[in-house]
């Protein structure tokens, strides 16, 4: 089975989207600002990387595995998961840009990010959910031993 | 002069923690003008102060545009809004104090008149590089301006925010007036300091430097603030000289696609029904026609507002209120995935039949949905959030409130926790061997950096003490026993606290990168990360217990003072209150200006049914005196 056409573009694309990131990062989440390059550049890689070989396979389950551990890194940070959420969508939303303005006439590559980007919303938002139950599991649990 | 094309766009926002939007704008292309106001004031009128000035100062240029100059127009219109604030702060007590910045654009031909009193901000970028054209009016930058103040001092000075000057302070305003000969791809961003308290600097620099349509520049400055934490309201104006007038997908998406969408708009309601929109447990209380006109109508309301870029609700907005109302009152988060799913099959069946009509548009349009439901997300991911550190500090508090029970009430007062985390804690286990060896591997890193100033050293004794709390199981890795020796013998004021507070932070994200850049297995850093975190997070607010332990007799003292003020407060306002209804009687009954044969059939007050002596109508005693008796023994 071959991926889809836009997946080859996208890694055609991504050095490009990569830069962009790294040269706009400031306007992405103000931490990262003061992130060196590299470090900055290898999260971003790593983010898109995840995009992609989600839009080549449309595994959700594995792509569930790279939402959890970003958001548990962004975590052990001290960020929320919703500071992860709105930083996935801007790195999101910045490949749509390029993507866009690189070829003005094709469609179909900023639309499956922005698939790929509304599933990424809804994993990380499966993970807070999953982590709310537990906390009120074990509210119920601490008042139960009051 | 020629004329340049001009394309301007503005928005606001009343950001991510203010209950009301206090700022105003206008962007009134017909007559080249584009205002921001921020206003202030005490009992919620700074939105009073800016609508007032806003209203005035736009009907002042639309009146005179034609027969003034747009120097001393600008001028004269800014000074009529600051008197009208200043006569209606002057008219109502609730008012007083409340006041607005400006900052006004009026273009004519090539030639901007930028006026500006307060802090709200003109740029222009020309060149690709953006340039301040206005200096704020804070007593800080002044007294920056007077070689009083160092701009390095300036973020931490106690009146930073605070204006020196302002509309409505006084009927006219100092205003200070720039003049600007546009260029074509000139592009001018006015903004409230909202927008840049909260963006970074490199973030507006970079999203107005942009080439950008003016509308999507605002959005992006809009949006930059909101992620910079969004303390304030949030306004911006982006005007573009001379940009090219060939139609931009996006703008063909804004004229055709929310025309097209609001055309299907009953289809989208059809197909909500269909895929059981109605059948949810979030609508269980409403009748089947009810919850799709309030559900699924509310929502293709708010995709059209999103593409047409209309007030109204939002795609944002309509997302978190729904899972706001929903989570609040303890739905769980599977009943709300099946309603947005619900929707968005709803939304794909509209676009399945447009894609046969046009497929272009439809794909526009796909596209623009589809950004639509990954807003959706983000709201409601905002939400689940929220209802996560509620949760979690409820937690929290829960197993304070037991710590103390435990403790009993006799306890010293250094023993009871003055914050949940003041209280001795150690780490429960030992960190295990590969975490430990990136929390070593972590320490040394970042206690490697060379040496340099004082600072630097406490720095390292920072980095030591959050080393122990995060590794060590025994006592000496007790976060409030290491944030006693780092406070040693401080002072319990700015000079004692800031440069620790100032370690803390320098440390904790030396730290944080020191672990990031130990090479390990992704499970063991992420494990030393938090172990970390959670030691700075003990560490930062064991010091605050310490700083709260030292203030709470002086802040007890405060809180009598402040009891004490309130109760005089409230009684000069009844002796002003009575003093005004005296007066009113008083000038009802006698007019100086009047003969005395009128004071005398003056109408007054019905006499009470008591019957009590009032002056009345009729022939009665001398005029003056004997009233002012009256008055001076009711004072």
């Amino acid at each position: 089975m071959t991926a889809p056409g836009y997946v080859a573009a996208f890694e055609q694309q991504r050095p490009v989207i990569l830069a962009r990131l790294v040269e706009v990062r400031a306007s992405l989440d103000h931490a990262i600002a003061r992130w060196p390059a590299e470090t900055a550049q290898a999260m971003f890689d790593k983010v898109l990387i995840g995009l992609q070989t989600l839009m080549a396979t449309n595994d959700q389950a594995l792509h569930r595995g790279f939402v959890r551990s970003f958001v548990a890194l962004r975590g052990a940070e001290g960020l929320a998961p919703d500071h992860a959420l709105r930083l996935l969508v801007a790195i999101g939303d910045v490949a749509i840009g390029v993507a866009r303005a690189a070829r003005a006439d094709d469609s179909a590559l900023p639309l499956a990010i922005t698939y790929a980007l509304r599933i990424t919303a809804r994993l990380v938002n499966e993970v807070t959910a999953d982590e709310l139950a537990r906390r009120l599991a074990q509210r119920r649990q601490t008042e139960a031993w009051r | 002069m020629s004329r340049l094309s001009i394309r301007a766009a503005g928005d606001t926002h009343k950001g991510s923690v203010r209950e009301g939007n206090e700022d105003a704008l206008i962007v009134d292309a017909k007559w080249g003008l584009y205002v921001v106001l921020d206003g202030m004031g005490g009992a919620n009128a700074g939105d009073i102060a800016s609508s007032t000035a806003r209203d005035v100062i736009h009907e002042y240029v639309r009146a005179r545009r034609t027969t003034m100059a747009p120097r001393p127009l600008l001028e004269a219109a800014i000074n009529a809004g600051s008197a009208a604030v200043h006569g209606e702060a002057q008219r109502r007590r609730d008012r007083h104090g409340m006041g607005t910045t400006v900052v006004a654009c009026l273009i004519e031909g090539r030639r901007a008149t930028i006026a500006h009193v307060g802090d709200s901000r003109a740029y222009l970028r020309r060149d690709g590089r953006l340039h301040r054209l206005t200096q704020d009016h804070t007593v800080v930058a002044e007294l920056i301006a007077r070689g009083a103040l160092a701009p390095e001092e300036a973020e931490r000075h106690a009146y930073k925010n605070v204006l020196s000057r302002n509309l409505g302070a006084k009927a006219s305003a100092q205003i200070d007036v720039a003049e600007v000969d546009l260029q074509p791809g000139d592009r001018l961003v006015l903004c409230s300091d909202g927008l840049y308290g909260y963006a970074a600097s490199d973030a507006i620099h970079h999203v107005a430097a942009s080439t950008d349509a003016a509308d999507e520049v605002v959005r992006d400055l809009i949006e930059a603030a909101l992620r910079g934490g969004g303390g304030d309201n949030v306004t911006a104006i982006v005007i573009d000289a001379g940009v090219a007038t060939v139609p931009r997908a996006t703008m063909v998406l804004k004229t055709t696609g929310a025309g097209t969408w609001w055309a299907h708009r009953d289809r989208f309601l059809t197909a909500a029904r269909n895929h059981g929109v109605h059948r949810s447990p979030l609508c269980a209380v409403l009748a089947a026609d009810e919850a799709i006109a309030l559900v699924a109508g509310n929502f293709a309301d708010a995709i059209y507002h999103d593409l047409e870029k209309a007030t109204g609700v939002n795609v944002w907005s309509f997302a978190e209120n729904l899972a706001r109302g929903w989570l609040g009152q303890g739905g769980v988060w599977g009943a709300l995935r099946e309603l947005l799913d619900a929707l968005a099959r709803s939304a794909d069946t509209v676009l399945g039949e447009l894609r046969r009509e046009d497929a272009r548009l439809a794909g526009m349009l796909e596209a623009a949905v589809a950004r639509a439901l990954v807003t959706a997300e983000t709201a409601v991911g905002g939400v689940l959030a929220e209802q996560l550190r509620t949760i979690e500090s409820e937690l929290v508090r829960i197993e304070a409130e037991q710590a103390r029970h435990k403790r009993g009430a006799t306890a010293r007062f250094g023993d009871i926790p003055t914050v949940p985390y003041m209280r001795a804690q150690p780490m429960i286990e030992a960190a295990a061997p590969e975490v430990g060896a990136v929390l070593d591997g972590a320490r040394r890193r970042a206690l490697a950096r060379p040496a340099g100033t004082g600072d630097r050293a406490l720095v390292a004794r920072v980095i030591d003490y959050a080393h122990r709390a995060s590794s060590a199981a025994d006592a000496t890795g007790d976060p409030t026993l290491a944030a006693r020796e780092l406070w040693d013998v401080r002072s319990f004021d700015e000079a004692g606290v800031t440069p620790l507070c100032d370690a803390l932070d320098h440390a904790r994200r030396e730290h944080l990168a020191a672990v990031r850049a130990v090479p390990a297995a992704a499970g063991a850093r992420v494990k030393a990360m938090r172990r970390v975190v959670n030691a700075y997070q003990q560490l930062a607010t064991a010091i605050a217990g310490l700083v709260i332990e030292s203030v709470a007799p002086a802040a007890a003292g405060l809180r009598e003072v402040a009891r004490e003020t309130a109760r005089l407060r409230e009684q000069v306002g009844k002796n002003e209150a009575r003093i005004a209804r005296l007066e009113s009687k008083f000038a009802t009954i006698y007019d100086p200006e009047l003969p005395a044969r009128m004071n005398l059939e003056a109408p007054t007050e019905p006499a009470p049914s008591s019957g009590a002596s009032r002056p009345g109508p009729g022939p009665g005693p001398g005029p003056g005196p004997g009233r002012r008796s009256g008055k001076a023994t009711e004072r």
